[in-house]
């Protein structure tokens, strides 16, 4: 840790370097607190912050807000000994406590980062900013309707700031991706398909039978919304992201269709979302082939963007192939066969398209960056942004939203695959700034 | 039409692209002569390209095929181009035993009399070919939709230019061909366009997975040759090379 102040611009976007420059901030207006002159702004003040849940992800962003300058991390809360103590090894000057509610009563904590099992995501937020302090929670915001709701009206109550991880929302690649497809890169947005596939248990190793729930939380409904909740909730904002809006209905079906191990969320989930207008979220995930891997592709009248690989396909490209081959061929000085394969009849198997650089090369994000900076997934950068707004007290803009509008989705869906019907977003959920 | 230009200074290599043309797209890759005239060349040829879509785009309802089949002209009001057109359609139809038939019956249902998908192109190509030659071009690459492929002269970076022909449905390589001073033409079948080939004589729509291909140094023949060989079956192929002893007509089941 330094305060040195180039480090500090490290955090910073270099909104000039983006490609949308400053009109990114309009469709991503929560990035304002990772600008030049909110960095300049904090001076050499420091967040005092206070982990609460430092299993995997905590110990993750522990590593993340050891190399922020304006960070401290002052404080250490799990309820597991095992990884409390792995945590302090990390941070041996932090106070450690085992209830979080004792860490909340010290005044000297300005910002707390939830880490745990998505269960106690909601009363520990609630605690957190009655007791005064910013919160950084993890997502998926809540386990139920009801409790995503309490967080948002006790947001909109307080005058705390309140993020949640959800790192896309601050990785450049994600941000120029969807400022090119607002500008029109691919045409018309016509539908998206999203889906996060794995051959994997999910599981991990429990030292004994007893810590098996608490351990292995994803897998059980008490504590956790499976698939949905963990993996195609990050996908589902970055839909509404990119449509400007979320949609009204959806249907599912879901099983465990391969992992019958005891466990009681879904190992394959298939959910169709739509929107006002009819276009349609086709969503998708299993753990027991990887072969689709994770994608989130945007469906444009003239091409396809992968924000996750950052690439987009023209719908012209692959006709096209062999001339691209031939031009390749050329500037390399290489002489070879054109590839044809006749005329415009080629059928509809799914064609090679030739894949183009989404966001620009030069990710906008300062250069000298530390080992963790350096994985620009944007976890960083979110980090970043709220120890900087537990030092100015300024909301990042639409983040509660963001977070509370795909955690919604993820449990409409759950609800729709467990009760195999429609269902639609209920009013009473509905809240002023989801537009539909 | 929308249309692109890239230029690789080593060898002044010019590749023209535009879409919308006669339906399709095309591609032009000059190489050798001074940038401003490979310039000028992709300019002339969308030029001729544009014209002769007006010509004989049978989906454009201003074109002048259009006229012809809804009976605003007839036969004897038709400007050169599309004069010449019918002439030679004919001749091929009497030289192909009736195989190429551009007044194929069952064509359409209650369809236009002239249908010139399976000529338009190789006659555009025809009298590219030529613009080119006569301006001196000495390499060349020209493809119309990826059904009708010309090669002058030879690749910048080898002798010739070279084209692998891969089945539609697989993938697999079915022919290399060399191009040079040659046309590529093929026609066929396949998932999405079967039954787009009508066998002239009976009216009966090709649903057969089949690819023809033809090469010749006329890129009108090609074509005509490789619509012809669509409806042909084995003797009717032996038929056909007989009587176009330059031509390469090749058939495949795919
Ligand atoms: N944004 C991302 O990409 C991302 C990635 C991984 C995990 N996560 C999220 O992070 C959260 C934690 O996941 P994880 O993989 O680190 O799980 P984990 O099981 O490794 O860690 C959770 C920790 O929370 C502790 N804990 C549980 N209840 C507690 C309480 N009341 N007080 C204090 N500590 C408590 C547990 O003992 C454990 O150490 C989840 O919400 C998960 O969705 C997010």
């Amino acid at each position: 840790m330094n305060d040195n102040s180039m480090d500090r611009r490290t955090f910073c976007l270099d909104m000039g370097r983006l490609v949308g420059g400053l009109a990114v901030l309009s469709s991503a207006p929560w990035l304002h607190g990772c600008t030049e002159e909110s960095i300049a702004g904090i001076g050499k003040e420091v967040a005092r912050i206070g982990m609460i849940g430092v299993g995997s992800r905590g110990q993750y962003h522990m590593h993340n807000l050891q190399g922020i300058p304006h960070a401290r991390i002052v404080a250490l809360c799990d309820t597991y000994p095992v990884n409390l103590e792995a945590a302090h090894a990390l941070c041996p000057d932090a106070k450690t406590y085992s209830d979080y509610r004792a860490l909340l009563e010290d005044p000297e904590i300005d910002g707390v980062v939830i880490s745990t099992p998505l269960y106690n995501h909601a009363v520990i937020t609630l605690d957190a900013m009655a007791a005064g302090k910013h919160v950084f929670c993890e997502k998926s915001m809540a386990l139920t309707m009801d409790e995503c709701k309490s967080v948002y009206d006790a947001y909109m109550a307080s005058d705390r700031v309140l993020f949640y991880g959800m790192q896309r929302m601050y990785d450049p690649k994600y941000i120029e991706g969807v400022q090119r497809i607002r500008e029109g890169l691919i045409g018309d947005v016509v539908g998206m398909r999203c889906h996060w596939f794995r051959n994997a248990d999910w599981r991990r190793p429990v030292p004994s039978p007893e810590l098996e729930q608490s351990i292995n939380w994803r897998l059980y409904r008490a504590y956790s919304g499976g698939l949905m909740t963990e993996l195609a909730t990050h996908q589902l904002e970055v839909c509404n992201w990119v449509a400007g809006k979320v949609p009204v209905e959806c249907v599912g079906m879901g099983d465990i269709v391969y992992w019958k191990d005891g466990r009681e969320v879904y190992d394959s989930v298939n959910v169709t979302y739509r929107y006002s207008d009819g276009r349609k979220i086709c969503y998708e995930s299993l753990i027991s082939n990887k072969y689709n891997g994770l994608e989130e592709q945007v469906l444009g009248k003239k091409g396809t963007a992968d924000l996750s690989k950052s690439f987009y396909y023209l719908e012209d490209d692959n006709e096209i192939s062999g001339m691209r081959h031939l031009m390749d061929d050329i500037r390399k000085g290489v002489f070879a066969a054109v590839p044809s394969a006749g005329p415009s009849w080629r059928p509809e198997y799914k064609g090679e398209y030739v894949p183009h650089q989404l966001a620009s090369e030069v990710l906008g994000v300062n250069a000298g960056q530390s080992m963790v900076s350096a994985m620009h997934d944007g976890s960083d950068l979110a980090m970043s942004a709220f120890c900087t707004s537990c030092i100015n007290g300024e909301r990042a803009a639409n983040i509660v939203e963001e977070a509370y509008s795909s955690t919604m989705l993820c449990l409409l869906g759950n609800q729709a695959m467990d009760e195999g019907r429609l269902v639609r977003f209920p009013e009473e959920y509905k809240i002023p700034y989801l537009k539909f | 039409m929308e249309g692109s230009v890239e230029y690789i200074e080593q060898g002044s290599v010019l590749h023209g692209s535009a879409t919308g043309l006669m339906g399709t797209r095309l591609d032009l890759l000059v190489c050798r002569l001074p940038r401003e005239k490979e310039q000028a060349l992709w300019e002339r040829l969308t030029a001729l390209a544009r014209r002769l879509d007006a010509v004989f785009n049978r989906f454009n309802p201003d074109s002048e095929l259009s006229a012809l089949n809804e009976g605003y002209i007839s036969e004897d009001q038709t400007g050169p181009e599309l004069t010449e057109a019918l002439a030679l359609a004919e001749s091929y139809r009497e030289r192909t035993g009736g195989l190429f038939d551009i007044t194929a019956p069952g064509r359409f249902l209650n369809g236009p009399r002239y249908d010139f998908g399976g000529f338009a192109k190789g006659y555009f190509v025809r009298l590219a070919q030529e613009i080119l030659l006569a301006e001196g071009v000495g390499s060349a690459y020209l493809d119309f939709g990826g059904s009708t492929i010309l090669g002058i002269g030879n690749h910048p970076a080898g002798p010739a230019w070279r084209v692998s022909l891969l089945s539609p449905r697989t993938g697999i390589r079915l022919a290399e061909v060399e191009l040079s001073g040659r046309t590529l033409s093929t026609s066929g079948n396949t998932v999405r366009y079967s039954g787009h080939v009508v066998d002239p004589r009976t009216g009966e729509r090709n649903c057969r997975p089949v690819l023809t291909t033809a090469l010749s140094a006329d890129p009108l023949e090609a074509e005509v040759l490789s619509t012809a060989a669509m409806s042909a079956g084995p003797e009717d192929l032996e038929a056909l090379r007989r009587a176009f002893p330059q031509t390469d007509i090749n058939h495949y089941e795919i």
